[in-house]
């Protein structure tokens, strides 16, 4: 005879714990609410008696046989999902695809030009690139060129940013100015902005209107369908309450959409920021006259001059200064919105802690809190 | 009862068909006849409970008067004799979330509403600030909490700034809408017991949409029972117990006299449930003091 519990099989040897049998229940010897004793001509009240219970259809019990085995989600051991890592382990692993590429690269560069993998014409070696570091410096100015292009990427980032975000604003508040724009702000997101460079430069010629022109036209395109969206997405009963508390419609725009949206629209600004700034190639595109210069055709001298290694080289600039600038961005904006909870600006946000003193630190109570 | 003034709140009437383009007509409430009267010194609270989606909030914003929702398509509604004709500072609104301005520290969203009306109401930047601490006070938050943005609180005390930042106008009648309904059971019952030593203080009516009838029953002055849509009153409860401030909320909940008033209230929640449609009648919800049948039956 097996005692009480044991296994119905090996395994339940292991599972024993889990699945005991459970002990015949016991009656309460105090139940909560006692019935009361019915009186002998209770029988009709009794039995229209309140039920609130649904008529049970052949039990719930009936439905179904076996308790659901007790089958654990396990996590593996290296690639878990939505794993909290380490910053060690996040920058180490982030390091991963440039050692790899570096390895790579060297592997493939390796040799007598004529004995490599792959032809210097097309990828010249690891030592070749870095030589060409000081004639990128020095005789194609690297340095003055980025400079030009990112003032001219800034000028019509702030041109288009000047005109889309006053106007996005207007068409998300207010509906009937939301209609007017907002087929043309449809078809202008479909806008092929690479296909109008030939069309700017016809109507501005090579100068630096043209190269403002199409950044501001690009980047226009792309902003206001993002600003209208972001003013849209403000939580109605944030109007709501202010209406309630005799709001008017201005104040109501003026108070909580709009200082309610700005985190996003910055998103959307950060966003179009760096959407122009590789656009910026395209418009510098251009052989000769005025207007020459910038990254754009730092490229395309190196490319007639065949230098693949300032090519290679320029590339890689363009993604750094990139990335110092949407870092910058993502700085002032958590600066500007401290209120904003972490990680809502779609990036890795500061600390907790440093985020509770930034917004404790900010605003000081006027009029002092002794009261 | 006598009045001295016209009433707080009168709707006479009252139905609203929302018509979007292309849609079949949806009729969330009809009927609704109220009457709110004005007591001195001392405003009623009232507490609705309904099936869901029977209209219980599209009164409320009817009462408010968004945009959204007025005019009603039948029926007049006054607040204390004049007609609804839109939202206003002396009808504050709570919602279940989204109360508190994500913007603003805490302190600024109290002041959110003195400092809209600063001229109005001849207030000094400093008497705001002031009158502002008074209401953190009272909402029983931390000082210190006065710097804190709203995604740094927890539901509960997001709720009591928003309840300060309400009362901070002093509205004649505050209007929640499921305010509780997102918290916690411990923390529900910390705002029950809140919210009762706030209204005997502020002299304003109350209306209070909620989906427990504990909780209705346990605020309010008189309940309200809507049926399913298009929704209409279908019962007035009027012989509830009132909250003694004195007693914490836990502790008047478990009194028998209690439990017997939520039962009959449950009781004919559910027998409206389930009667049809065509036997529930609107009643005049005038509190008149009798606990009106309901759907029908004698």
């Amino acid at each position: 005879m097996r005692p009480a519990g044991s296994g119905r099989s090996l395994l339940g040897l292991f599972v024993r714990p889990l699945v005991r049998e459970r002990p015949a229940p016991v009656e309460p010897e105090v139940t909560q609410r006692p019935e009361p004793p019915e009186a002998p001509g209770a029988e009709a009240h009794s039995a229209q008696r309140f039920d609130p219970r649904p008529p049970d259809p052949g039990g719930a019990r009936g439905a179904g046989a076996a308790h659901c085995p007790p089958v654990h989600s396990r996590q593996p051991v290296f690639f878990r999902v939505r794993e909290h890592i380490s910053p060690g382990w996040r920058i180490g692993l982030s390091l991963v695809p440039f050692v790899v590429a570096l390895a790579w690269w060297f592997w493939v560069t390796a040799g007598e030009p004529e004995a490599r993998h792959i032809s210097p014409t097309l990828l010249p070696s690891p030592a070749e690139v870095a030589g060409g570091l000081s004639k990128l410096l020095g005789v194609h100015q690297l340095l003055p060129n980025i400079l030009l292009s990112l003032v001219r990427v800034l000028g019509g980032f702030l041109l288009a940013a000047v005109l889309a975000v006053p106007l996005g604003i207007a068409m998300g508040s207010i509906s009937r100015i939301g209609s007017v724009f907002g087929l043309i702000a449809t078809f202008l997101s479909y806008l092929p902005i690479a296909a109008i460079v030939p069309l700017t430069i016809a109507w501005w010629q090579t100068g630096e209107k043209q190269k403002v022109g199409f950044l501001a036209i690009g980047t226009f395109s792309y902003l206001l369908p993002m600003v209208v969206r972001h003013i849209n997405s403000v939580d109605h009963q944030y109007l709501l309450s202010a209406y309630a508390q005799g709001a008017s419609v201005w104040q109501v725009v003026r108070k909580v959409l709009i200082p309610i949206a700005m985190p996003d629209i910055t998103n959307a600004l950060r966003l179009c920021l760096g959407i122009g700034w590789t656009y910026i190639v395209l418009a510098e595109v251009v052989k000769e006259g005025e207007g020459v210069g910038g990254v754009g055709n730092l490229i395309l001298v190196a490319q007639r001059m065949n230098e693949m290694n300032t090519i290679y080289l320029t590339l890689v600039a363009i993604m750094m200064v990139g990335a110092v600038l949407d870092r910058t961005c993502v700085m002032l904006q958590r600066w500007f919105f401290p209120w904003v909870p972490r990680g809502d600006n779609g990036e890795q946000a500061a600390s907790p802690r440093r985020k509770t003193r930034l917004a404790t630190a900010r605003k000081p109570i006027r009029g002092g809190e002794a009261a | 009862m006598s009045a001295p003034g016209p009433p707080v709140l009168e709707c006479e009437g009252v139905a609203k068909e929302f018509v979007r383009g292309g849609q079949v007509p949806f009729l969330a409430v009809t009927d609704l006849s109220l009457t709110v009267a004005d007591i001195e010194r001392r405003g009623e609270f009232i507490c609705i409970v309904g099936p869901s989606g029977c209209g219980k909030s599209t009164l409320l914003q009817l009462i408010a008067g968004f945009d959204t929702h007025l005019p009603p398509t039948r029926g007049e509604m006054r607040f204390h004799g004049k007609p609804i004709i839109g939202p206003s500072a002396d009808r504050g609104m709570l919602f279940q979330q989204y109360n508190c301005y994500p913007h603003l520290s805490v302190l600024d969203n109290i002041a959110f509403g003195l400092r809209l009306h600063a001229g109005a109401l001849k207030l000094s930047g400093s008497e705001i600030i002031e009158g502002s601490m008074e209401w953190l006070r009272r909402v029983r938050l931390a000082e210190g909490d006065a710097r804190k943005y709203p995604h740094e609180l927890s539901g509960g005390m997001r709720q009591r700034v928003a309840l300060a930042r309400c009362l901070a106008l002093k509205p004649r009648c505050l209007l929640m809408d499921e305010p509780f309904s997102a918290l916690d059971e411990p923390t529900r019952l910390e705002m029950q017991d809140l919210i009762v030593d706030l209204w005997s203080q502020i002299d304003a009516t109350v209306v209070l949409v909620s989906h427990s009838i504990a909780e209705a029953v346990y605020l309010g002055d008189r309940v309200w029972i809507m049926g399913p849509a298009p929704g209409t009153v279908v019962a007035e409860f009027t012989h509830v117990p009132l909250p003694d401030p004195e007693v914490p909320s836990m502790v008047a909940q478990s009194e028998p006299r209690f439990a017997e008033c939520v039962a009959e209230v449950s009781k004919a929640f559910f027998t409206m449930l389930r009667a049809p449609r065509e036997e529930l009648v609107p009643i005049h919800a005038d509190g008149s003091g009798t606990n009106k049948p309901v759907g029908g039956a004698t």
